[in-house]
């Protein structure tokens, strides 16, 4: 079995830090960092990661626009994304999924079931603590 | 050749000629017995000639049988003188009787000879034979001609007979002479059985009218009545009108078969049959049988039957026509004797010809009277020109429907009749009927008398009504009656404490006028007025022996009147005049309409003075009122000036009819570019299509509202909260229209999204990192802590926690005050609702240690699930906390009228009575420490009363300190 990719997009550094420090500590994944939409493109391109998670407020490229140009890109298309949104408005949460989202986590999410979190948004084997 | 000749005539020779007879006695009495024979034939031959000459003297040759005769009786004279010479020797006179007898025979011969051409000529025996035969056969054909010549004179005797005859006589009459006529027929034909058969009104039948039968001869029963089926070929012949002439039945055609059999039935030989034809008419046929043997007709017999029947036909038909006419008379004269319908015949020459009794009763003549005048006479002069132009119409052919005229009756009153007529040219007829229709006319007259008054009273009702010219009004009202009544004098009398004042009059030029004068007789306060106090109009058909008051009459005389009808005038239950018609020429019988008339009109005028009196009262109040309606206007319209919202006014069609200044103000058009506009142009475009929509909710329910973007006249736009109203005025409905400028408030709505959606952000990016970070430290893979380490950490994390909750419940809280949060209401079980909100508090229940129970309600609500868990959760979450261990936490439902009550019981320690309306403010809670001890953020209860006012519903607590709390809220039952 070939180790799973997951791609987090966070232009804060804390969380990348704590998100990163969560997933690799309770998962097998393989954790890819980007600090920006832009940046989280190209790595998407170059990488192809099993699954993207992306924050919805950054600056330059918001989540939204960065799912519309991963979903538009053939290399891309079809990767999984899950979004981490401090916004808790059914409008702007229907709004990610009419865009292509694949799953939504909260902020604040607890960096201990995020794996999970994700695992069940993606239909992956339950992970084992 | 020459000597014999001489030896003849020379003596030498001669010799006695009885020495010729040698004396021979045989010899001798040969010769005597000859020749006395021979003179006895000669002797008796002239005789039979001279008799036969005698007995034909048309005989052409009696001369030469006279010769002969004589020569004959010379011979015999001869032969005689040859006995008596024997004894007797007078040869001188035999000589000269033969010398005589020579002569004759000479002559004789001469004349024989020029006979014989003649006889010659003669006929031979055969040619007179031939000749004779065909002289008796011309003799017999001229004998039968002769026959048939009397034949045919006897036939045309016969038939000019009966033609005389069948004109002359009468229906029974004519029946026998048709008998008569049919005997002498038959006799003529030569048969046994002669009939006539006519059609039989189903014209399926022939039905037997007339037979003879000779006297030996009973003619068979079955020959009453034959139907045309069991004749089809002599059918086909009679109604083509050929003869039916069958003069061998024996010998018929296969296709006769039927007919064939028919007459063999009847033993009928030959039978002869002449169709009865008239103008296309098939009346029957007439018929002659021989039974004993066949007969042939000839053509002639044929020829003078058909013309028999055609006569026959033409009295038939004529009789028919005479039975029928004599039919229709009859029934005619039976309708007209027995109708109470007023019947009548006329002649186009103007008289009456026929009139039912019930005619002449209405009118009470004698029918001679009405028939011996012409009928325009009895018609009422005006009507006589119509009534004769009717008649005109009628000779040329049209009918009269409902024409109405006046009949002249015996006693000289007049009728209304209503006629229905037609005229037939041919017979210069008019047949009509008529109704009475006087009482109608009368009613009509009534009735329009009737309407005549109401009009006038409706007239001048209304003029009392509208006019406040007291003076102008009385007089226009006497004027009015008089004309109705066609009276004298029409008076208004005004009571004076005098006496009284004729305020106004309407007089005939003859009479003379006493409008404005005062009467100054104190009778008019006493006994002529009191009798109308109670109001009854009283009249006086004749003043001249009425019973009433000296100075009464006397003023009446004094203005010449015969006759009067009062009403009187009321003004406040006092009799303020009188309304007086005079008569002045006659007496006069006043009828009860005219009566009637008079007083509805006095009632009006008392109606009227009391208007008129309250018009004085209420003009004050008017003008009050008008003021203080000026005063208010003045104010409405400083304030529809200044009013900062834009106001306009539009007409049903959505057109502007009117804009405050502030309409001009933030719009930037003129009032000259609004008016007449339609308000939707002024929206942008998507605003158009809501506004169309809002025009329909405005017919619907009167009343609209919706936010609209409006262009100004620079381009930009502003967004206003608009709000319509239609008003229905009485007669002229017009659109409400007041709009609020909430750009800038729209402006700080977006504003303050935008706030709250970053602080939402930036609060919780940092949250996350600090309790990701704690909750990563609490694994204990970043290093192990002290146990006051694990201690500060549990502290830490607890408070992320709750600060977590409190910006999202500030946050949800917010968003739901703002309107921000729609409410996706559908219909939703209140079971399923009650359900989800246990099992999502089920783990906390358990953690405190807490019995959940909870009923079911099979109800529908109509509700937004997430938002109406989120409120059962809620509640349910602060009863768990505030229960104490064991206790038990109820959630129940029930219906109560149009709303489902939720209620969530605890039974835990109670609320004080005054916190239990406090507690659903913003951190507002029981005890000040709750927030910290029970995790909560004193938002809860906020959010939820937010959310039930959002649905229509309400919440509220009860508690009894110390025995636990009960909250309740009420949703509106979905009716799916």
């Amino acid at each position: 079995m070939t180790q799973k990719s997951i791609l987090l997009i966070d232009d804060d550094p804390d969380i990348q830090a704590i998100a990163e420090m969560g997933l690799s500590m309770l998962t097998p994944w393989k954790i890819l960092m980007a600090s920006s939409g832009a940046e989280g493109i190209a790595i998407a391109r170059q990488e192809k990661p099993d699954a993207i998670v992306l924050d919805v407020m950054m600056p330059d490229m918001d989540g939204l626009e960065t799912l519309k140009q991963l979903r538009a890109a053939s290399e891309t298309h079809d990767i999984p994304v899950i979004f981490l949104t401090a916004k808790v408005q059914s409008s702007d949460r229907q709004n990610l999924y009419i865009a292509g989202a694949n799953g939504m986590i909260n902020k604040p999410f607890d960096p201990l079931t995020l794996g999970s979190q994700i695992a069940g948004f993606l239909g992956w084997p339950a992970l084992k603590h | 050749m020459l000597d014999l000749l001489k030896s003849f005539s020379s003596t030498w020779a001669f010799i006695p000629h009885e020495h010729c007879d040698l004396w021979q006695t045989n010899l001798i009495w040969l010769h005597i017995i000859s020749d006395g024979l021979i003179t006895l034939a000669d002797y008796s031959i002239p005789v039979m000639l001279v008799y036969f000459n005698r007995q034909r003297s048309d005989n052409r040759f009696k001369g030469i049988i006279w010769l002969f005769s004589a020569f004959i009786l010379g011979c015999g004279t001869t032969h005689a003188f040859e006995i008596w010479t024997l004894w007797h020797p007078a040869f001188w006179i035999s000589g000269g009787l033969k010398a005589i007898t020579a002569i004759i025979s000479s002559v004789t011969a001469i004349a024989l000879f020029s006979l014989i051409p003649k006889a010659l000529a003669m006929p031979s025996r055969d040619q007179l034979e031939a000749s004779n035969l065909a002289l008796t056969q011309e003799v017999e054909e001229r004998k039968r001609i002769e026959v048939e010549l009397q034949h045919r004179l006897d036939f045309d005797q016969l038939v000019a007979r009966y033609s005389t005859q069948f004109i002359q006589l009468d229906s029974q009459s004519l029946s026998s002479a048709i008998e008569q006529a049919l005997e002498d027929l038959a006799g003529f034909m030569g048969v046994e059985h002669c009939f006539l058969f006519k059609v039989t009104p189903s014209e399926e039948t022939f039905s037997l009218t007339h037979a003879w039968a000779t006297q030996d001869f009973i003619p068979p029963r079955t020959l009453i009545e034959i139907p045309y089926a069991a004749l089809p070929w002599g059918m086909t012949q009679l109604l083509s009108g050929q003869v039916l002439n069958l003069s061998s039945i024996a010998q018929l055609d296969l296709e006769q078969s039927q007919d064939q059999t028919f007459w063999q039935d009847l033993r009928i030989k030959s039978v002869i049959g002449f169709p009865l034809h008239i103008q296309g008419i098939f009346l029957g046929w007439l018929g002659f049988a021989s039974y004993t043997h066949e007969q042939e007709w000839s053509e002639q017999t044929v020829q003078l039957l058909k013309m028999f029947s055609e006569m026959l036909t033409h009295t038939l038909h004529r009789e028919q026509v005479e039975i029928d006419r004599r039919h229709a008379q009859a029934q005619l004269q039976n309708l007209f004797s027995k109708t109470p319908s007023l019947n009548c015949t006329a002649g186009l020459d103007g008289y009456f010809q026929l009139l039912s009794p019930s005619f002449c009763n209405l009118l009470g003549y004698p029918m001679d009277e009405l028939l011996k005048h012409p009928f325009l006479d009895f018609v009422h002069p005006e009507d006589q020109a119509l009534t004769l132009a009717e008649v005109e119409n009628l000779s040329r052919g049209s009918n009269t429907i409902g024409f109405e005229n006046r009949y002249r009756c015996q006693n000289g009153d007049y009728r209304w009749l209503s006629w229905h007529s037609t005229a037939i040219l041919e017979d210069q007829t008019i047949y009509a009927t008529a109704v009475d229709i006087t009482e109608r006319k009368q009613e009509q007259m009534e009735l329009t008398q009737k309407n005549r008054s109401l009009k006038l009273l409706a007239d001048l009702t209304l003029q009392i009504r509208q006019s406040r010219q007291i003076d102008e009004v009385l007089q226009q009202t006497a004027k009015g009656i008089q004309e109705f009544l066609q009276t004298d004098r029409v008076l208004v009398l005004q009571l004076t404490p005098a006496g009284c004042l004729a305020r106004a009059e309407s007089v005939l030029p003859e009479q003379s006028k006493i409008v404005g004068q005062e009467f100054l007789d104190p009778c008019f306060a006493t006994e002529y007025v009191d009798k109308y106090q109670d109001g009854t109009p009283a009249m006086i058909v004749d003043v001249s022996t009425a019973d009433i008051h000296d100075c009464h009459r006397d003023l009446l005389q004094t203005l010449n009147v015969k006759s009067n009808v009062i009403a009187p005038i009321f003004q406040q239950d006092e009799i303020w005049g009188l309304l007086i018609a005079h008569q002045c020429d006659a007496p006069r019988c006043w009828q009860d309409l005219e009566v009637d008339l008079l007083k509805q009109v006095a009632d009006q005028i008392s109606v009227g003075l009391a208007q008129w009196q309250l018009l004085n009262q209420l003009e004050g109040l008017v003008e009050e009122r008008t003021a203080a309606f000026l005063r208010s206007e003045s104010q409405f319209r400083s304030l529809f000036a200044a009013a900062p919202d834009l106001i306009y006014i539009l007409n049903p069609m959505g057109l502007i009819q009117t804009v405050n200044p502030a309409v001009i103000d933030t719009l930037g058009f003129s009032e000259q570019e609004l008016l007449q506009h339609p308000l939707p142009e002024l929206l942008t475009p998507d605003c158009q299509a809501l506004c169309k929509q809002g025009f329909q909710d405005l017919g619907d329910q009167g009343v609209h509202r919706q936010e609209m973007n409006l262009h100004c006249k620079n381009g930009s736009m502003i967004t206003v909260d608009c709000s319509c109203k239609l008003v229905n005025t009485d007669d002229d409905p017009f659109i409400l229209v007041l709009q609020r400028d909430i750009s800038k408030q729209k402006a700080i709505e977006a504003l303050k999204d935008e706030f709250v959606s970053v602080v939402s952000h930036e609060l919780r990016t940092p949250l996350t990192s600090i309790h990701g970070s704690l909750k990563l430290l609490g694994t204990g893979n970043l290093g192990d802590l002290s146990s006051q380490g694990t201690q500060v950490l549990q502290i830490a994390l607890r408070n992320t926690d709750r600060l977590s909750r409190l910006i999202n419940d500030v946050l949800d809280l917010e968003r739901i005050e703002s309107g921000r949060v729609v409410m996706s209401k559908q219909h939703c079980n209140v079971s399923d609702l009650m359900i989800q909100a246990t099992q999502d508090m089920q783990s906390m229940a358990m953690q405190n240690q807490v019995m959940l129970r909870a009923n079911q309600l099979d109800c529908g609500v109509f509700a937004d699930a997430d938002h109406i868990t989120q409120t059962l959760t809620n509640l349910l979450s602060n009863a768990i906390k505030f229960s104490s261990l064991g206790g038990q936490v109820y959630l129940t439902a029930s219906v109560q009228g149009q709303d489902v009550l939720f209620e969530v019981r605890d039974q835990g320690r109670g609320i004080p009575q005054d916190k239990l309306m406090k507690i659903f403010e913003r951190f507002q809670q029981v005890d000040v420490s709750d927030a910290r001890q029970k995790g909560g953020t004193g938002l809860g209860l906020a959010i939820c009363q937010q959310i039930i006012e959002r649905h229509g519903g309400k919440i509220w607590a009860e508690s009894e300190e110390g025995k636990g709390s009960c909250f309740y809220f009420t949703l509106p039952k979905s009716t799916d």
